[in-house]
């Protein structure tokens, strides 16, 4: 015996002849009476706290020689007695392998990697998910399942998931890090948030998220508390074309266009086939439009996308000038005749001479000087397209709408369905009064909202942001923080990473750095990123696959659902959700949050919330037991929402309503009368507003009391006059009561703060790109279709297809400015000189010798394509993490110095990782030693400014002029 | 039926009530355990006062330089639960202890459900204070030291049985116990604390030996040689 394996046994001797210490096993700090993922519906392979009796203890031989003499498959490393393997390069090895899932149990749940939530089927072994395809039982998905959400098997196995909670030691976003109890984690918490509450401004408590699809959970939550700051990314996405909807509508936000039964789809620069909200079943929907019902699909976008490409027709116009084509084409069509006279006169609050008048200076040759697309082509798609009506709608998403003129874009766009009358037909511009999970479900009780107000939740530079739905303003949060006008003693981020997807990246980090406006910062993430940098504790959240909600979107079926997202397997490590942990928090708060979480477990709160899912009259099972088989429901008897406007008012409904007239001289006067009075009567109350306890609720329309649209005239509103008292915050309450719908004046904090909005849709050009010099191109931004923006990159199936993002350059622009293919080219960004006259509080940074603000400089390849507009530079958002995985990172090796470098090639032997990690970049951003194709991609927000559109709050991503110069 | 190593007869010695072999085995357990202690969880105050203490620090340092301060301090703790941190917990770039991770490049995979396995046969759920996939290392070092306990009970075994202990145990450790050895060269280099280089170097020698008591393999213990068994 050697002297190792002597001075082993002595210590070994040692420690068993009573050195005082137990060490078969540790006595942790559990927090009293938590039983850990109590709710997951399958034993997983965690090894939970809790011994057998000694009495008990032994070894099974009998199942050790049943299982080791049939191992079910041979790994890579030996047979492993009775385990299956999971996906991967050796199973696809030995593919096909008829018995991988034969014993799999399938659980239905819902995709989260992007905010189109499809239903999923995951195959479920020993624990393990082995698989996730589509759920056909999913009525909008309809069993379709893109890239981002079969790589699932990524996101839960990451071998760099955050598992425990941590706690940050040294200074803010140094990297050091050690693990803490989650008891030790809430209890500092619940202290932080009760001194909040102590303080009298529990408005300094912000609960900052990227994509949320617990908003009952949040609500709750954040009511109890009695903090109504929530902030969102909505700003970042759809804020300008929800606000043009709700213009016309006030009912939706969200235009559902119901392309599988359309003619003609007009689409202004949307991507749907890649990246839209709702662009799987969305895209499903289109292909069926065209291959089934012979639609054609026409688009205008600036780069040639997927659905470009994909398109009949593709046209490339100047950025930011699709509502110029869109008022050329309404033109055309009212010149034409084209129109639907009946419609604009009974449904819309215009008249056709009106709009004719309106219309009269968009002409096609006007259009065709903005946006360089010929007056002839405008022409003649716009004739195109009305010929089809009222089958034909049009489409749009943030090529559009994330602009500085985003909100008149959009509201140009959708005013051509109006000119055609497809608004709400089959086949048209439609809309459903459902975005979210079907209403017959109700969640337990909800604490009454605070009503405290933040400068942060509530800008009030932004007359849209707010007034209908909660959108905020989210990428002025840091901006205003900076600027000292709010501060916040504890913020609370949640599935976000604002440095790198919001605009001004510097900016963030520096206030996210700031412990004096940040005061405290807890991160909730699957994965340590950008955001999570900058917190103080950092909880590790469950993935979509281990957690509940339930879940649905506006849906293509213009009918309301609802889907179960399930927790298929149980958590890894000790990774919690919100609904599970709110709960404890709560509790240790007091003061009275603990009463709204009575229940005992999340599953019991499923099972109330989702109790009115009625019995499937072949298994007889309701409720979440239901869901749990079929994943989703939609309700049959609900009819698709076509022509919602035309429905009538029921005879129960009209008891006691009164006739508002639209004009003034005349009295109100009992519904009833009118409808029995005689026709002179009825003519006079012709298109009267039905109000009912001071709300409206119909329109009297040619002696036929109808629903009619749920705004203040009850009709389609091309002129909103809503919009325009609104933007000079004159009072409005008059005509909210009249739309019936939820809405509200702005309020005191918001006096002085007055914008211009012109009730009829418009468009003006950004002064800044009105006269671009040579060397000078507007700078845009666009989703790629394998990730979503700021959490995909981390998925090694992902990122091997996109993992890069040189900038697009058209090659004649590339010519002009002694460029080629490959070459690195230096941008300068410069801040909106039309923002620097409307937008005076945003204004900030260093002047050039030009006299214009510079946004920030970075260093990027080029690549040349025919396909972007030779005044416009693309560079796609996803990419370029510095604090995200590895794998985001594009990182095989570790970097020099610093503790928690990452791996060195000897780290992972997994052959599919060292083969096909082959885009790592090892030039060290030399851009001679750069090989095209390598390395993870450029943050765009580097250089992007925050831009918001001065009305409704947008971002304007597409917008930023930058000067172009070669290096190297 | 099933071929053994030499592993066998050490089992079949057991039988005899042994006092050395049975004292062996006992010490060779709580090894296992004192490893799956340290790699489990952070270092206690409680523990790191006891290995501080002779003559149980003079035997670690001589095993693996292994050097305790004569009074544990509380900055001493923190530094070496930031090192753990960084080493085990992450929060990115980390060296995961986890089988799978080190095989397949995932969390929970095949190693965790063999894992699981293993558990079930001795119906035994390892208490910790964090919640750990059946793969982690400490586990791993844990239920070696469970299994091999349980084996050494004299009478509750047939001989026919114990052939079938034996195989169990060689399979476990081939299995289980060979592959951390990529882990623990990476932990030697990255640790920032002596204490957990130490802790690899320590890890890596005791495996070795038991590699080559197990299998006859020694001196060397990876992976490739878990594929070269059968």
């Amino acid at each position: 015996m050697d002297r190792s394996r002597r001075s082993f046994l002595r210590l070994g001797m040692l420690l068993g002849g009573g050195a005082g210490l137990e060490l078969a096993g540790c006595t942790g700090q559990l927090e009293p009476g938590r039983t850990r993922q109590s709710e997951a519906v399958t034993n997983g392979s965690g090894a939970s706290p809790g011994s057998a009796p000694a009495a008990q203890r032994g070894i099974d031989l009998e199942k050790w020689k049943s299982i080791r003499g049939e191992p079910y498959q041979v790994g890579r490393f030996g047979p492993l007695p009775g385990v299956c393997e999971l996906p991967g390069p050796l199973a696809k090895r030995n593919w096909p392998d008829r018995n991988k899932y034969k014993d799999a149990a399938r659980i239905p749940g819902m995709c989260q990697l992007c905010s189109t939530v499809c239903g999923i089927i995951g195959y479920v072994k020993n624990g393990r998910l082995l698989k996730v395809e589509g759920n056909p039982n999913d009525p909008n998905s309809r069993g379709h399942l893109c890239a981002r959400g079969q790589a699932a098997l990524n996101h839960q196995y990451h071998p760099e998931r955050l598992l425990y909670p941590l706690r940050r030691v040294g200074r803010r976003g140094e990297g050091q890090w050690k693990r803490i109890t989650w008891y030790e984690a809430l209890d500092e918490i619940a202290d932080r948030l009760r001194r909040v509450r102590e303080s009298g401004h529990p408005e300094q408590f912000a609960f900052h998220q990227g994509r949320l699809r617990s908003a009952d959970a949040v609500e709750r939550f954040l009511s109890a508390f009695g903090t109504s700051t929530q902030l969102t990314h909505r700003a970042l996405c759809s804020g300008s074309r929800r606000a043009a909807n709700l213009t016309y509508l006030w009912e939706s936000d969200w235009d559902l266009n119901d392309v599988e039964n359309s003619k003609y789809i007009l689409n202004f620069g949307s991507n749907a086939f890649e990246a839209h909200q709702g662009h799987v079943p969305f895209a499903n929907r289109i292909q069926n439009g065209r291959f089934r019902n012979g639609a054609k699909l026409v688009t205008f976008d600036v780069r040639l996308s997927n659905t470009a490409g994909a398109s009949d027709e593709w046209f490339a116009p100047f950025p930011g000038t699709d509502g110029a084509i869109a008022l050329a084409m309404a033109h055309t069509i009212l010149a034409e005749n084209l129109h639907d006279a009946d419609f604009i006169n009974r449904w819309t609050n215009v008249t056709v001479d009106e709009l004719r008048q309106h219309l009269r200076p968009y002409t096609p040759e006007w259009a065709e000087q903005v946006s360089g697309i010929s007056a002839a082509d405008i022409r003649r798609i716009a004739i195109e397209f009305a010929q089809c009506k009222p089958a034909c709608t049009t489409m749009c998403n943030r090529g559009s709408s994330a602009h500085l003129n985003g909100y008149y874009n959009d509201r140009a766009i959708h005013l051509l369905n109006a000119i055609v009358g497809s608004v709400g037909r089959r086949g048209g511009w439609c809309w459903s009064p459902w975005s979210g999970v079907d209403p017959a479900m109700q969640p337990p009780p909800m604490p009454p909202r605070p009503k405290t107000w933040s400068v942060l939740e509530d800008p009030p530079e932004y007359p849209l942001a707010n007034v209908w739905r909660r959108m905020r303003v989210g990428e002025i949060v840091y901006l205003y923080l900076l600027q000292g006008r709010e501060k916040l003693q504890v913020y609370m981020t949640y599935n976000l990473d604002s440095p790198l997807t919001w605009p001004e990246e510097s900016l963030t980090q520096q206030v996210l750095t700031d412990e004096s406006l940040i005061e405290f910062h807890v991160c909730i993430n699957c994965f340590y990123n950008e955001t999570a940098h900058y917190a103080d504790i950092v909880l590790p959240w469950t993935t979509y696959l281990e957690r509940w909600d339930l879940d649905a979107r506006a849906s293509y079926n213009l009918r309301p659902y609802v889907g179960l997202r399930t927790p298929m397997v149980e958590p890894l490590g000790e990774a919690r959700d919100i609904r599970d942990f709110f709960p404890d928090l709560a509790r240790r708060i007091g003061g009275g949050m603990e009463k709204w979480y009575p229940e005992s477990s999340v599953r019991e709160y499923m099972e109330k919330w989702a109790a009115n899912v009625p019995p499937n009259p072949k298994t007889g099972k309701r409720g979440l037991e239901r869901l749990l088989e079929e994943g989703a429901w939609e309700n049959p008897e609900v009819e698709p929402y076509y022509e919602p406007y035309n429905r009538p008012v029921s005879g129960e409904e009209l008891a006691g309503a009164m006739l508002h007239p639209p004009r003034a001289e005349l009295p109100p006067l009992p519904v009833a009368q009118v409808l029995e009075g005689p026709d002179e009567l009825r003519a006079k109350y012709n298109h009267a507003v039905i109000v009912r306890d001071g709300k409206g609720i119909g329109i009297l329309m040619d002696g036929r009391p109808l629903r009619g649209f749920m705004t203040p005239s009850r009709k389609f509103e091309i002129k909103s006059v809503f919009v325009h008292k609104i933007g000079r915050n004159e009072d409005c309450s008059e005509l909210i009561a009249r739309s019936g719908v939820k809405a509200s004046n702005r309020p005191p904090q918001h006096s002085g703060y007055n914008t211009e909005i012109d009730p009829l849709p418009t468009w003006f050009q950004p002064k800044e790109h009105q006269n671009l010099a040579e060397d000078e191109l507007v700078m845009t931004s666009f989703k790629w279709n394998v990730h979503n923006h700021g959490r995909t990159m981390n998925l090694k199936w992902l990122a091997e297809i996109v993992h890069s993002n040189p900038a697009w350059i058209n090659p004649r622009t590339a010519e002009r400015l002694g460029l080629n293919d490959g070459d690195w080219i230096e941008i300068t960004a410069y801040f909106s000189q039309t923002l620097e006259e409307t937008s005076p509080h945003l204004v900030h940074g260093e002047r050039d010798a030009t006299g214009r603000i510079v946004a920030g400089r970075m260093r990027i390849p080029i690549v040349t394509m025919e396909g972007i507009h030779p005044k416009a530079l693309a560079i796609s958002n996803s990419c370029g993490h510095w604090q995200y995985t590895n794998v985001a990172q594009a990182k095989r090796t570790p970097p020099e110095g610093g503790h928690t470098a990452g791996y060195d090639l000897d780290t992972f032997r997994d052959p599919d990782w060292e083969r096909n990690m082959w885009w790592e970049d090892t030039s060290g951003g030399d851009p001679h030693r750069w090989k095209p194709n390598t390395g993870n991609g450029w943050n765009q927000n580097r250089v992007m400014p925050i831009a918001p559109d001065p009305i409704t709050g947008q971002q304007s991503f597409h917008d930023t002029v930058v000067k172009v110069r070669k290096i190297g | 039926m099933i071929r053994l190593s030499r592993y066998e007869k050490l089992v079949e010695h057991i039988t005899d009530c042994d006092r050395d072999i049975l004292e062996f085995a006992a010490a060779r357990a709580a090894v296992f355990r004192l490893l799956a202690r340290l790699w489990g969880e952070e270092l206690s105050r409680d523990l790191a006062e006891l290995l501080s203490r002779p003559p149980l620090v003079e035997v670690l340092h001589a095993i693996a330089d292994f050097s305790m301060p004569s009074r544990v301090e509380d900055r001493d703790l923190q530094q070496w639960a930031v090192d753990y941190c960084q080493l085990f917990v992450g929060p990115r770039g980390h060296l995961p202890p986890y089988q799978s991770v080190w095989m397949d490049r995932r969390l929970a995979g095949e190693a965790a459900a063999s894992m699981e396995r293993f558990l079930q046969l001795l119906n035994y759920r390892p208490v910790w204070s964090q919640r750990l996939m059946a793969d982690h290392l400490a586990i791993q070092l844990d239920v070696m030291a469970e299994l091999l306990e349980r084996s050494t009970r004299p009478d509750a075994f047939s001989r026919e049985e114990r052939r079938w202990l034996a195989d169990l145990l060689i399979n476990y450790f081939r299995q289980h116990l060979c592959w951390p050895q990529r882990l623990l060269d990476q932990v030697a280099r990255r640790a920032i604390t002596p204490l957990y280089r130490s802790l690899a170097k320590m890890t890596d020698e005791f495996l070795r030996q038991e590699c080559e008591l197990m299998l006859g393999s020694g001196p060397g213990f990876d992976v490739h040689g878990c594929d070269s068994h059968p």
